[in-house]
């Protein structure tokens, strides 16, 4: 027994000589914190900028991990990080906000940010001040099956009403068949948002306008009531097995979703076989020029206040990230630099898995965000308050316009516990 | 013959859920959704899911079961070196505090560590420890259910008799426990590594918390990282190229609890033995 | 002269055998414990007349109601037809009982996600009797509770199982068999003979369960984490705590509320340390 004791003594020692190797960050070492998909560009970067002492961390991109480590840096005055991507973009909100204080208001010149899509940006500017540059933009468009269509005798529809109109012909004529589903960020994001329901327009860090009842809201509210009574919009989320399910039985006739859908959900997930998927712009309104397009993700880069003298090595290393067309065109999701866009686009044009070439949707999609869709520190409760409203009067068969009023009121509570004045 | 069905159709419940992520690695993600729920695939979809396991990072889950080993067996190791004689001591002596700690122990071993977890990052800065694999080790090092294990042992498995017999021959206080304690404990060695070793190898919260290094992270954390990156779980998140799906997911899944169930198997044992008087932490 | 020196080096002794204990006692419990309560000061009042507790509360004391009772019963259960009849088949059940409980984290997000979609799971034919058509749907407002009552009893159950099988274990065997030759049924002699003499860890299985029931925090969090946006993130009070800290950079409230469930917990273990007296802290 002694000699399991002295065992277990001379493997703590060897143990503290490995455990001693920890790391620690250096000063004037440029960390930067990147997701698994961002890890190859940002080793790229700092292997050509080998000067500048770069530290490449892959992070788990989850929501709310970025606020978490900041907001333990900032109780303890150090560790954070100078780059940092979001996954969940609207996290910039709580990061340039007190009592977080984290993200510089970015210095980019007027050229560099006019080659990003007109509005992409928008999101980022909070109380006059630029606080991040987008990578990628998920602008919402109407995905279709274009052989089911054909089968079916539809036109893609141009319009709500038109889409309206074939929901209810589809329960009719073909029911288990769906044009749509919302559920949470996709409810809210791809149908509300699209419309210009005002639940997070921000319009500085500490100010938001809500309005449920506004009418941009209660045509959303009245275009999905019998389409979610006869079945033909569904509210299961299109990340769960059972529309995976869906999906694979070719039950999916359209799905208006955010732009990586196409490449992301059709093809891995539905294994749609090729020459099937296409793309079509949202449908518009009666009374508007042209669709709008709602958002459901893009990614951006910030820059921490605390980088310092590193802080223009930063700047630079986003502006590249964000920007450097032979580097965007090979990601995997729209870029939201125009000139990456072009370069992006020409590749996906002669993939062979859509039924015609998705991207000219795609660009006019990403040139057609719906103003107001505002990054906001209540994302979360945006998201599933919505559910605990919309959907759930969806499920009891109630009306949707009725669950609106405490939509609103979730939002409002949220927004104010968040240090927002609502408006 | 009722009593058999019963204890079968309760494992039934307990085991369709780890049958269904044995089975998943075998299979293909499409299979998983279109096929029936539970089926066997092919070794080789197993090979390839691995595979393409290790294409995350260039190999980086393997450097994070490296570090769950190590923590975990520097944790285990430390807990060991603290509660076989502290559980010695408060069974086979009495002095002062020594209801106060007792009291303690006994709280610590009811009320979970999540709740401390803030302070002791906080703590753990101030140490310039944060970051580093003793920001892990050395809390969970502190293990109340070992001392209280130790505890019972010592205090049913070892006669006082003995040890004034000791006394009387003239033995000092730490030679008894070096001479006559500690060749006893070896039974309670046993259950304390156990219930420690799985304390520290489930433990996410933690090292969620202390680490920031991809490097440094443990295997659950890692594998958070590594689902979340690929959209394995949820294909809202990552858009990565790699070819990491359910099945993936399964299998790594299966990585993380195998030393947890390997660890029960081993302790089999010992788990039986009725000195097993206290529980498991919540 | 010569006794009050060894007493001296005795006293010694002791404290080298468990002063390194204490030390990690104090720095790794005590300590943050303290500091929590010193980071609190101020916070309460704001706490208590957040929107979102009452809601948490709600939430957490259904869960409870439900997941308690299913637990300690189904337990309870299991451990005593188990030591009915131990051997080789008792044996092999402990185990499986066991295997749920080893599944964590992103895994486990990914297993109950699918176990609870009835199109994909091996439950499915059961899913489909209680109505459920997807994981959305169960999911959706208090189905999510039932959700994680199933999830919280296969994942607490096994050890618990462990636990309360070795305390019968520990019964001494004469009292067993002395009932056995009386000609007492097995039923009656686990009625009347066993559950009697586990009462005490019965009823510490049953506190230390409420004690993290209240806490309850990864469940719900890993449910979240496959199912994005349909579940509160501040759905239990613990994790309410958690976003207070890490989302909204408060750490004052935050440590109000962990000590505020810590309190409960704190009440339900004093329950179990002086009122079962199951621990005999007296006995040298």
């Amino acid at each position: 027994m002694r000699r399991v004791m002295a065992g277990i003594v001379l493997l703590l020692g060897l143990l503290s000589m490995v455990a001693c190797g920890g790391t620690h960050k250096g000063s004037g070492e440029l960390l930067v914190w990147v997701d698994n998909t961002r890890t190859a560009a940002a080793k790229q970067y700092a292997a050509a900028h080998k000067d500048l002492n770069i530290r490449v961390v892959t992070m788990p991109p989850d929501a709310g991990y970025v606020p978490t480590k900041v907001s333990l840096a900032n109780k303890t005055g150090k560790g954070w990080p100078d780059v940092v991507f979001l996954t969940n973009p609207a996290e910039v909100s709580t990061l340039a906000a007190a009592p977080f204080d984290y993200a510089a208001p970015l210095e980019i010149p007027a050229s560099v940010r006019d080659s990003f899509t007109p509005g992409a940006l928008d999101p980022c500017v909070l109380g006059g001040r630029l606080y991040c540059l987008r990578n990628d933009l998920a602008p919402t468009v109407l995905w279709y099956d274009a052989k089911l269509m054909k089968d079916f005798g539809y036109e893609v529809p141009k319009t709500w009403a038109q889409y309206q109109q074939i929901g209810e012909r589809v329960a009719r004529e073909h029911p288990g068949y769906l044009i749509g589903t919302m559920n949470g960020k996709y409810g809210a994001g791809v149908y509300f948002a699209s419309s210009g329901c005002p639940t997070r327009q921000a319009v500085s860090l500490t100010e938001v306008h809500i309005n449920a009842a506004d009418q941009a809201c209660t045509r959303m509210a009245d275009l999905l009531q019998p389409l979610a009574a006869d079945k033909s919009v569904s509210t299961i989320s299109p990340t769960d097995p059972a529309f995976a399910k869906l999906g694979q039985d070719g039950k999916i006739l359209m799905l208006p979703g955010p732009a990586w859908f196409g490449d992301f959900i059709f093809k891995p997930a539905f294994k749609l076989p090729p020459g099937r998927l296409a793309a079509a712009p949202m449908p518009a309104w009666d009374g508007e020029d042209k669709p709008y397009s709602g958002q459901v993700g893009g990614g951006v880069f910030v820059v921490s206040k605390h980088a310092g003298e590193r802080t223009k090595a930063a700047v630079d290393m986003i502006t590249w990230m964000t920007t450097d067309v032979a580097l965007q065109a090979k990601q995997p999701t729209f870029p939201a630099h125009q000139a990456s866009a072009e370069a992006w686009g020409k590749a996906k044009a002669s993939d062979g898995f859509y039924a015609a070439d998705p991207v000219p949707a795609l660009k006019q999609a990403a040139a057609s965000l719906r103003p107001g869709f505002g990054f906001v520190r209540y994302e979360a409760v945006w998201q599933s308050s919505f559910n605990e409203t919309v959907i759930a009067a969806v499920t009891a068969g109630k009306p949707i316009a009725g669950a609106l009023p405490d939509w609103q009121s979730r939002l409002t509570q949220a927004a104010t516990s968040a240090g927002y004045t609502v408006k | 013959m009722t009593r058999r069905a019963f204890l079968a159709l309760a494992g039934v419940f307990f085991v369709l859920p780890l049958v269904w992520m044995v089975l998943a690695p075998t299979r293909t993600a499409d299979s998983l959704i279109g096929g029936p729920p539970l089926a066997f695939g092919s070794i080789a979809n197993v090979a390839s899911a691995w595979g393409n396991l290790m294409a995350y990072n260039d190999g980086e889950l393997a450097g994070w079961i490296g570090n769950s080993v190590g923590y975990a067996a520097a944790s285990v190791a430390l807990t060991l070196l603290l509660s076989i004689p502290a559980g010695y001591a408060l069974a086979k002596h009495d002095f002062a505090g020594r209801r106060a700690v007792l009291t303690l122990t006994l709280i610590g071993m009811i009320l979970p560590q999540t709740a401390l977890v803030l302070p002791l990052y906080l703590e753990m800065t101030a140490a310039g420890l944060t970051g580093t694999p003793w920001s892990v080790i050395l809390p969970l090092a502190f293990y109340p259910f070992g001392v209280y294990l130790a505890y019972l042992h010592f205090a049913s498995a070892l006669p006082g008799a003995i040890l004034d017999a000791g006394r009387v021959d003239g033995a000092g206080e730490l030679r008894l426990f070096l001479t006559i304690g500690l060749p006893l404990a070896r039974p309670a060695i046993g259950l304390i590594a156990f219930f420690g070793f799985v304390n520290v190898w489930t433990n996410f919260f933690l090292p969620f918390v202390m680490l920031d290094d991809d490097r440094t992270f443990t295997l659950q954390l890692g594998l958070m990282s590594l689902l979340q990156s690929t959209g394995a779980v949820n294909a809202s998140s990552g858009f990565s190229s790699l070819n990491i799906h359910q099945p993936e997911a399964a299998l790594a899944g299966l990585v993380a609890c195998a030393p947890t169930l390997a660890a029960f198997l081993v302790a089999q044992r010992a788990l039986r033995t009725g000195m097993l008087a206290g529980a498991e932490k919540g | 002269m010569r006794k009050s020196r060894r007493d001296q080096a005795g006293r010694l002794a002791v404290w080298v055998l468990v002063g390194p204990y204490v030390v990690f006692l104090v720095a790794f419990g005590l300590a943050p414990a303290a500091f929590g309560l010193w980071t609190s000061l101020g916070s309460w009042g704001e706490v208590f007349g957040d929107y979102r507790l009452g809601a948490a509360v709600r939430n957490v004391a259904l869960y409870l109601v439900l997941w308690l009772p299913v637990l300690v019963l189904l337990v309870l259960s299991l451990a005593l037809t188990l030591h009915a009849r131990p051997g080789r088949f008792a044996g092999v059940m402990r185990f499986v009982y066991y295997l749920p409980g080893a599944v964590t984290g992103s895994a486990a997000a990914l297993l109950w996600l699918f176990m609870m979609s009835p199109d994909v799971s091996p439950f499915g034919p059961l899913l489909g009797a209680l109505g459920i058509g997807s994981a959305s749907q169960a999911l959706q407002g208090d189905g999510l509770i039932g959700v994680l009552v199933v999830m919280g009893v296969a994942i607490h159950a096994g050890g618990w199982i462990v636990v309360l099988y070795g305390a019968l274990t520990a019964l001494p065997r004469d009292v067993l068999e002395a009932a056995a030759v009386d000609g007492a049924t097995p039923w009656r002699i686990t009625r009347h003979v066993k559950l009697p003499l586990v009462r005490r860890y019965v009823a510490f299985v049953l506190i230390s369960s409420f004690a993290s029931g209240t806490q309850v925090f990864v469940e719900p969090t890993v449910l979240e984490t496959s199912a994005r946006g349909q579940i509160s993130p501040t759905w239990s009070v613990n994790q309410l705590a958690y976003f207070y800290a890490t989302q909204e950079g408060d750490f004052g409230r935050a440590a109000a509320l962990s000590l505020a469930m810590l309190a409960v917990g704190l009440v339900a273990a004093l329950l179990v340390i002086y009122k079962t007296r199951f621990y005999r802290t007296d006995a040298v």
